[in-house]
């Protein structure tokens, strides 16, 4: 297993589009990797009740969610053959159609990506404390529930 | 004893508050649940769960800090 310093997943506002080329790129030294796997979470604008939702503002208990991340990453070295994965969540107001969630997993062949993708996302949906608070057009909210 | 609750996402619109300091009696996260349930209907009628030192209590996990995260469903990604 490849240990890991514990990280900080959080990224102030929406995650640029940016990050993610340059997230790629900066894997091309790694010349062992063969397959690259990338979860992206984008604000939906979603209507309920006749009212559009223009933003998500998410909150966190920030050290314990850097401190379940790495659990589940450490989880995912061990169960599967990925050679490295990054996770950032944004934290804070994210616009709708702006990117949230970033979710990147390296191996040497398709399959190690292809099954730890999916564990990792819903790894991290289900046991990271993050609270995601959806505002509406009239700035009226309601709290975000994950299906 | 006393503890800190810290709330988290919808519990801060419930309780008004970010955190708040309760007097209670019990020793473990299933006792201490009955408790806050028996003294205030918010935590009767809600989904939570509770957290001492960044980990999820539950049944007989003895409260051995002087914070706990009291957490709604999460809601990341």
């Amino acid at each position: 297993m490849k240990e890991q310093k514990i990280k900080n997943i959080f990224i102030e506002g929406p995650i640029p589009p940016e990050k993610i080329a340059t997230s790629i790129a900066n894997h091309q030294s790694k010349i062992g990797i063969g397959a690259h796997n990338i979860f992206l979470g984008q604000v939906r604008a979603d209507e309920i009740e006749g009212k559009k939702v223009t933003a998500i503002e998410f909150s966190a208990q920030q050290e314990m969610a850097n401190a379940v991340a790495h659990e589940i990453r450490e989880a995912v070295f061990e169960k599967y053959p990925v050679h490295c994965m990054h996770v950032y969540h944004s934290i804070g107001k994210v616009g709708v159609g702006e990117l949230c969630f970033f979710v990147f997993v390296s191996s040497g062949h398709r399959d190690g990506v292809f099954e730890s993708l999916p564990f990792l996302v819903n790894e991290i949906k289900a046991k990271v404390p993050i609270f995601g608070k959806e505002i509406f057009e009239d700035e009226t909210h309601q709290w975000k529930v994950n299906k | 004893m006393e503890i800190t609750f810290k709330y988290h996402g919808r519990f801060t619109d419930l309780f008004e508050k970010k955190k708040e300091i309760l007097s209670v009696k019990s020793r473990t996260a299933e006792a201490l649940r009955k408790e806050l349930e028996g003294v205030d209907v918010r935590f009767r009628e809600s989904v939570y769960q509770l957290a001492q030192n960044n980990k999820i209590i539950t049944g007989n996990d003895p409260i051995t800090a002087a914070e706990v995260d009291v957490f709604p469903p999460f809601s990341g990604g």
